[in-house]
């Protein structure tokens, strides 16, 4: 029974443990995807500038 | 037991990667707690790797797509460092697992081509890093969602902000979803719904900066109409919405509604700030809102116009307020205030036409010109009524110089010029394309109105229109006051008389340091001064135009009957172009000396000499020169005649579009106003309207405005 306890009390923290992994890992994903807005902005910016060269230059 | 954390509603981005509990009562053995241990953190690894290697493969894509390989490389190496640090999460995982079993875990060692892919370092702390910001407080949150009040809406910080606020509301969602604590649903849906609100503005932001086609916001105006547009299409989406009566719309509706409602404020919000700055909105673009499919219509920019007449106006506000500052005894000189606020008006102004002389059309460009000359205009003509006309008059006449210092005609002209240098040199092969000479002949025009601007330009800064004679023929002539006649411009000798009497530029020089040093307009002023020191010498624009070749081919059928008629005696294309060209200057100059009025001896000897130089002549522009002339020495029967010509020679065809036709019968229209013949000024403007009612509004508009608000420095 003490034994037991002690499974499920580890169980317990071992799921703590990794939620906040994931949690973690949750944020990290944020940045990355943030990373990935940026350099469409970017990207989409200078698209967007070398058009209207493009139409100026008409 | 599961637990319900992990259960999230189905739909939703973040939670779809939540990896399920294993579905087990409970560890039965130890193995059983290290297998289901590891299984869970698999699972969480196994979903953070699908996200990298998402992240991974869309900059991959855009290097494929006009990214900049440094832009790439940048991304791929934030990608990284993020990875390393989640590399430091999961092994903290597994150490913190390590000590709660007591044995040391390493569930993934060896393995490298499953979850995060790079080994942390000892100089990577992102568990401190990452455990720091999940540990952020509300009130922390909170904090960071507020968007300074300096940061304009509609401006590209803006955007970078509601980015943010949007990064930080999902952080904040995920968070929520996956804390030990027993989560509040209610928060949750606020914070998704407040992170809904942010994508949609987001969003619409980024559709109208791409819509705007430069990436940012030249001005508050240019973003206003956008967004009360897609407001008033949510709006109308509801309203669609409530009539079908479906029975699950109610709840969509309701929170629609109050989401429109928020970005309907924001848009009032803009509209009311841009209205304060003297910018009127379309509204009656917005009138088929309630369409189907209304979204994706092209949105309607406000015009030229608005803009232009809103800075004006906004100039004109700016100087009643300096005025009654100085009435009020808060500033020292009434003189220099009213100067300083008008010139700033009048700074922007010729800033925000200097930026449309970048924009890509003929068109925009010229209606700029229009406009500006139109309010040059008016403000010239504008009556005085406080007895201070010396000081209006030397106002009036700094507003122009002002104006037309930031224009570069010359510039202009040099570029229609290589244009047609082009032309020319395809001319050959397309010599039977009719659509090919119309365009060579539009471009030729428009080399000689630049050139011709150009003149006026130096004719009002320098008062030398012109080399050979405009200066003596001008200095002989002085005004003579005639009230009937329109007041439009004032003789140059007249203004040089009056400008050492209280004009901006002896103000600055006495108080500049102290009133000017926040002023943008210096900027502004040095930006129009460094274009007019780099604008190329007149004489090479003359020289270009001179140098033109006149070949049998490139000249319509039109322009050829123009030619003969204006130059019978002439032996040489090269001379009918001179001839062409003196005719022009010199009605221009006519036209600018009889615009003040002259005295009865003098309109008739104008009289006679339009009557000689313009006869048989067939050219629409110079028998419409004839025509204001004859107008402006109140030589109406004359003027009437040549109106008959112009309107006998506007004629559809070859370059004489619909939409020519119909500007030029306004034109015609707007003399016989100045006649004061009402009849034909309605026959003219509905032949206008009747042969091109296909114009969109603003062309109509536009034509109608030139007619309403003629003046002889306008062609």
């Amino acid at each position: 029974m003490e034994s037991d306890n002690t499974l499920s009390q580890q169980y317990e923290k071992i799921k703590e443990i990794i939620s906040e992994c994931m949690q973690k890992l949750g944020i990290i994903e944020t940045k990355q995807k943030k990373v990935v807005q940026e350099l469409n902005k970017k990207t989409d910016t200078r698209k967007i500038a070398n058009i209207k060269q493009e139409i100026e230059a008409l | 037991m599961i637990d319900e954390r992990f259960s999230g509603e189905p739909g939703q981005e973040e939670e779809s990667k939540i990896p399920e509990e294993p579905k087990v009562e409970g560890p039965r053995t130890f193995e059983d707690l290290l297998a289901d241990s590891k299984e869970m953190l698999t699972k969480a690894r196994e979903s953070h790797r699908v996200a990298y290697e998402h992240a991974q493969q869309m900059v991959d894509s855009r290097s494929q797509d006009s990214a900049l390989p440094e832009d790439v490389d940048s991304a791929k190496k934030e990608l990284d460092a993020l990875e390393v640090e989640a590399s430091a999460v999961v092994s903290d995982a597994e150490d913190k697992i390590g000590q709660v079993t007591g044995e040391k875990t390493s569930f993934f060692a060896g393995d490298t081509s499953r979850g995060p892919v790079l080994e942390a370092t000892d100089a990577d702390q992102p568990a401190a890093q990452s455990a720091e910001t999940a540990s952020k407080s509300q009130e922390q949150l909170e904090a960071s969602l507020q968007i300074p009040e300096s940061v304009k809406p509609g401006s590209t910080d803006y955007l970078s902000y509601l980015i943010d606020r949007e990064s930080l509301l999902t952080e904040d969602i995920a968070k929520r979803e996956r804390d030990s604590e027993k989560p509040e649903r209610r928060v949750i849906e606020e914070a998704a719904e407040r992170n809904e609100e942010l994508r949609l503005q987001q969003n619409l932001l980024l559709k109208l900066e791409r819509e705007n086609k430069g990436g940012t916001y030249s001005s508050l105006a240019e973003i206003a109409p956008f967004i009360a547009k897609y407001a008033e299409a949510i709006r109308a989406d509801i309203e669609a919405a409530k009539a079908s009566g479906e029975p699950e719309a109610g709840g969509k509706v309701e929170s629609q509604f109050y989401r429109s409602t928020d970005l309907l404020s924001a848009a009032e919000a803009l509209i009311s700030r841009i209205r304060e700055e003297g910018v009127e909105v379309d509204y009656a673009s917005q009138e088929d809102s309630t369409e189907q499919g209304q979204r994706e219509k092209e949105p309607v920019a406000p015009t030229a116009k608005d803009v232009l007449a809103g800075l004006y106006r906004a100039g004109e506000r700016s100087r009643q307020d300096s005025q009654n500052e100085i009435h009020a005894g808060k500033l020292p000189s009434r003189n220099y205030a009213a100067e300083r606020a008008s010139i700033r008006g009048q700074a922007e102004l010729v800033n925000r036409f200097k930026a449309l002389d970048h924009q890509p059309t003929t068109e925009e460009r010229e209606a700029f010109v229009h406009e500006l000359e139109d309010i040059i205009a008016t403000e010239l003509a504008q009556p005085e009524s406080d007895g201070q006309d010396r000081e209006k008059a030397a106002s009036h006449e700094q507003f122009m110089k002002q104006a037309l210092k930031g224009i570069n005609f010359a510039n202009a002209a040099r570029m229609a010029e290589t244009n047609l240098a082009e032309m020319r040199q395809q001319w050959a092969e397309k010599q039977g394309d009719p659509e090919f000479i119309m365009l060579f002949e539009e471009e030729e025009k428009a080399a000689r109105d630049y050139k011709l601007r150009a003149e006026i330009k130096e004719y009002f800064l320098n008062g030398t229109p012109d080399v050979s004679t405009a200066k003596s023929e001008v200095a002989d002539q002085p005004a003579v006051e005639q009230p009937n006649q329109p007041a439009v411009m004032a003789e140059p000798e007249n203004i040089k008389d009056e400008e050492p009497q209280n004009t901006p530029a002896e103000d600055y020089s006495e108080d500049s340091s102290e009133q000017f040093a926040e002023e943008p307009s210096e900027e502004i002023q040095d930006d129009i001064d460094g274009d007019m020191e780099e604008e190329p010498a007149e004489e090479q624009v003359d020289s270009g135009l001179e140098q033109e070749p006149a070949s049998d081919g490139q000249q319509s059928a039109d322009r050829e009957q123009n030619l003969k008629a204006t130059t019978a005696t002439a032996e040489a294309p090269g001379d009918n172009r001179e001839q062409e060209l003196n005719l022009e200057r010199r009605l221009f100059q006519l036209r600018s000396e009889t615009a003040g009025g002259v005295s009865s001896e003098r309109a008739a000897e104008i009289s006679q000499e339009i009557s000689e130089s313009l006869e048989n002549n067939h050219d629409f522009y110079r028998l419409m020169d004839g025509a204001v002339i004859a107008s402006q020495i109140g030589d109406r029967k004359l003027a009437r005649s040549f109106l008959e010509s112009a309107e006998k020679n506007n004629v559809i065809g070859g370059r004489i579009t619909e939409l020519h036709f119909a500007e030029r019968c306004c034109e015609i229209a707007a003399v016989y106003k100045e006649l004061g013949d009402r009849n034909e000024v309605k026959r003219m403007t509905t032949l206008a309207e009747e042969k091109y009612p296909q114009a969109r509004s603003w062309e109509r508009y536009q034509a109608l405005t030139r007619a309403r608000n003629w003046n002889p420095f306008r062609r």
